[in-house]
């Protein structure tokens, strides 16, 4: 038996070294529980009737009359996805409940288990048929072609479209149907901007479902319906797995387009139409026909070039954007500690608005807000906005550098008979910005990244390519892996620079 | 010729030239000594505009600048600069050029001079401050004396007529004094004033034809070396250099 003394001295050799390794190793097994323990919770109908609730997916943001808010009473939702929900949650006997998740990212949403159902103008394509098990349609809706009032060129013939420029939703049927036919899509991430960018003439013609093309195109005195370019269906989505739920939606869908009440939510929203007849009738084999064709589309190397053209996008916003922000960002840094007054007034301000305001909304004013004044294409847009965010960045950095240059450089410059602005030139802005570049490699690293943000200005970058890409291969993993290859790939030579810098500074 | 008329210079409300008033000879060497904090530095920055000052005017070979700062006195300052350098007392030699860098910067591009032009001066001025084998390296590359060295080169590239140095000195190992002294001495023998700020007696003793002693901001005596310091009159100047 070991004595008091020596027990507590193996203690003392042993502890520090198991202690700390034990340490590690409860906080990585914590997290990964943790992580595991996100993973989904019981589902299918079983799960959906113990809960007593149905939870469906949907973006609020698609707008009317799908799901929004209420103008009158901002807690609640409406529009006729709400009246349907509510409808199949009743046939199912329970409550409905919404969730809000961003539209393009729904199924993998559903895949993952945040919703029972994805319930949200989800149109029933051969690229989505093999991924989730849809219900019966619950509408039938046109592709409906829209161009400028007085733009005869463009004509209700896929032919005609040809070397047009067309706005369209990303991945929706409108945009594979301009894909299949070699068609310029311009790709939008909301409902209203393609016909905005219509009027202002920035794309030549818009295709899109005709219950958007009613609320956000038909009203707008300028533009003009060109005609139907094909139909297709909305239909609810769940888990390829939970084929009782699919059913029981199937069978609660059919009651409620039997007793007329499909039809008459439809009325209530206006967009009842003699055509959705087709749907109260739906059978067995009008489904089968329906989900005949999937597309078994795999990731590979046509799909590697085009990420690489998105990679050349991104290089190519990254860069402009970062010169633009090197150059204006100095102008404001210089401004700022040298500059008059209330010229560096002026330079704070522009800094604070900048950095305090969401780069994605600058992006979003600065293109579609200002397109009434100035018409910037997508790409100069891209590279000016995010340049002008990136420059209070680079003005914060600069300062820094500025400051850090001693008083006695410009004193020995000034005393050598150079002006203010020669002593700036030639002294103070060559220190400062050495002094300045590691951070400001770091600073092009999280540009490249935030470069993604431009494709809410229709600009397609390398994840914006990625996107697109995973809903056609049904799979995010290897679109996901080739890209975060690619960004790596610019991004690394990029942080060992910095690192270079910063070593090669410490040592100066 | 150096003439100042009723400098007046005051920071906030302490006044630090209180209306100096001196004329000062051409291709002489002036020292100017007192306590630290009676504005010797103040005085010598004055001189080349670096500081400006609240009234009265400064005449250096014919430029004159007056109260008020840069702002009043643009033109006049440029001139002046072109005839009035300056060595600091931490030398700043620009950290980011060699020292052939440091000495060409302001013949280029304030003066306009070719760079090949300016460079051959620049190895000429280096061979003379002792410099020669180290035209290439950054300040960092060189030490204390070193650096004061390129910094004088960096001064005479300009072609001054006066040149104003604080503590030349302060900064370096006491073998060394020996050495700038010489190399000062040489550089007066071609013609050029020098007003010197310094509180090391014997450099001031071996290099000044004059010794100002200033003290509140007042030149309170002036003479040659052997007076001022040997036999000195004003209770001050006794106090400072510890006689009583
Ligand atoms: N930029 C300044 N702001 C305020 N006070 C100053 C400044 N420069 C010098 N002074 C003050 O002026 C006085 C004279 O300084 P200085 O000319 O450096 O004296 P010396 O070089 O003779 O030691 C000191 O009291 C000092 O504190
Ligand atoms: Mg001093």
């Amino acid at each position: 038996m070991l004595s008091r003394c020596d027990r507590s001295e193996i203690r003392a050799t042993l502890a520090p070294v198991r202690a700390t390794n034990v340490r590690w190793w409860l906080i990585w097994m914590c997290l990964a529980f943790g992580l595991l323990s996100c993973q989904r919770a019981p589902t299918g109908l079983a799960a959906v009737r113990a809960r007593g609730e149905l939870r469906w997916g949907g973006d609020t943001q698609g707008g009317e009359p799908y799901v929004f808010r209420d103008p009158h009473n901002a807690d609640t939702l409406v529009g006729f996805e709400v009246d349907l929900a509510s409808a199949i949650a009743r046939e199912l006997n329970v409550r409905a409940t919404f969730v809000q998740n961003d539209w393009a990212n729904l199924v993998p949403s559903l895949e993952r288990g945040t919703f029972d159902v994805a319930l949200n103008g989800l149109e029933v394509t051969p690229a989505r048929t093999g991924r989730v098990r849809f219900t019966r349609p619950y509408y039938l809706y046109r592709m409906r072609l829209m161009a400028r009032a007085g733009d005869r060129r463009v004509r209700a013939d896929v032919n005609a479209l040809r070397g047009l420029r067309v706005g369209t939703l990303g991945n929706s049927q409108s945009h594979d149907l301009l894909r299949r036919n070699g068609i310029e899509a311009v790709l939008y991430e909301g409902q209203e901007e393609p016909y905005v960018d219509l009027e202002r003439g920035r794309t030549d013609a818009v295709l899109l479902d005709d219950i958007i093309a009613t609320r956000y195109g038909v009203v707008k005195d300028s533009l003009r319906v060109v005609g139907d370019l094909g139909d297709g269906y909305y239909a609810a989505a769940v888990r390829p797995g939970d084929e009782d739920l699919g059913r029981a939606i199937d069978q609660a869908l059919e009651r409620i387009s039997r007793t007329g009440e499909l039809r008459r939510i439809m009325a209530r929203w206006q967009i009842d139409d003699p055509r959705l007849d087709t749907i109260v009738r739906w059978t067995d084999e009008n489904q089968a026909q329906l989900l005949r064709t999937t597309e078994r589309a795999t990731f590979g190397t046509p799909h590697l070039a085009l990420f690489a053209r998105g990679a050349w996008v991104t290089v190519r916003v990254s860069a402009g954007a970062m010169i633009l922000a090197i150059v204006l960002g100095m102008l404001l840094a210089l401004s700022r500690e040298y500059g008059p007054r209330p010229i560096g007034v002026l330079c704070t301000s522009y800094v604070e608005v900048f950095r305090g305001t969401p780069v994605l909304l600058q992006l979003y004013l600065f293109y579609f807000g200002l397109s009434r004044y100035v018409q910037l294409s997508p790409m100069t847009a891209a590279i000016v906005g995010l340049g002008l965010n990136y420059a209070a960045y680079e003005a914060e950095v600069y300062r820094a550098g500025l400051q850090a240059v001693p008083k006695g450089q410009m004193e020995a410059a000034l005393a050598l008979g150079m002006t203010r602005g020669l002593a700036l030139r030639r002294v103070i802005v060559p220190q400062a910005f050495r002094m300045a570049l590691p951070g400001v490699t770091n600073d092009f690293i999280a540009l490249l990244k935030d470069s993604s943000l431009v494709s809410v200005i229709t600009v397609v970058e390398l994840t914006k390519q990625m996107t697109i890409t995973a809903v056609d291969v049904r799979s995010w993993l290897l679109p996901g892996l080739a890209c975060a290859a690619m960004y790596f790939a610019m991004s690394y030579p990029l942080s060992r620079l910095s690192r270079n810098l910063e070593k090669r500074l410490a040592r100066s | 010729m150096i003439e100042l008329d009723t400098v007046t210079k005051a920071f906030g409300d302490r006044t630090v030239l209180n209306g100096i008033t001196a004329t000062f000879a051409a291709k002489s060497v002036v020292s100017l000594v007192g306590p630290s904090g009676g504005g010797k530095t103040t005085l010598l920055r004055c001189l080349n505009g670096l500081e400006s000052f609240d009234s009265g005017s400064i005449t250096i070979s014919g430029v004159t600048i007056r109260a008020g700062g840069e702002r009043h006195n643009r033109a006049m300052l440029a001139r002046l600069r072109g005839r009035v350098g300056f060595v600091f007392q931490q030398w700043n030699l620009f950290a980011h050029r060699t020292a052939v860098g440091n000495i060409i910067e302001a013949p280029v591009h304030v003066r306009g001079e070719s760079v090949k032009h300016a460079t051959e001066h620049a190895a000429q001025l280096l061979a003379k401050v002792g410099m020669e084998e180290h035209g290439a390296k950054y300040p960092h590359e060189l030490s204390g004396g070193q650096q004061q060295r390129v910094a004088i080169a960096r001064a005479l590239a300009m072609k001054p007529e006066v040149l104003l140095m604080d503590e030349p000195t302060s900064a370096l190992d006491p073998e060394r004094v020996q050495d700038v002294t010489e190399l000062l001495k040489a550089i007066v023998s071609e013609g050029l004033a020098l007003v010197i700020v310094s509180h090391e007696m014997s450099f001031v003793r071996a290099i000044s034809d004059e010794v100002c002693v200033l003290h509140g901001g007042s030149i309170v005596e002036r003479g040659a070396p052997h007076e001022v310091l040997g036999s000195p009159k004003d209770p001050r100047t006794r106090a400072f250099l510890g006689m009583d």
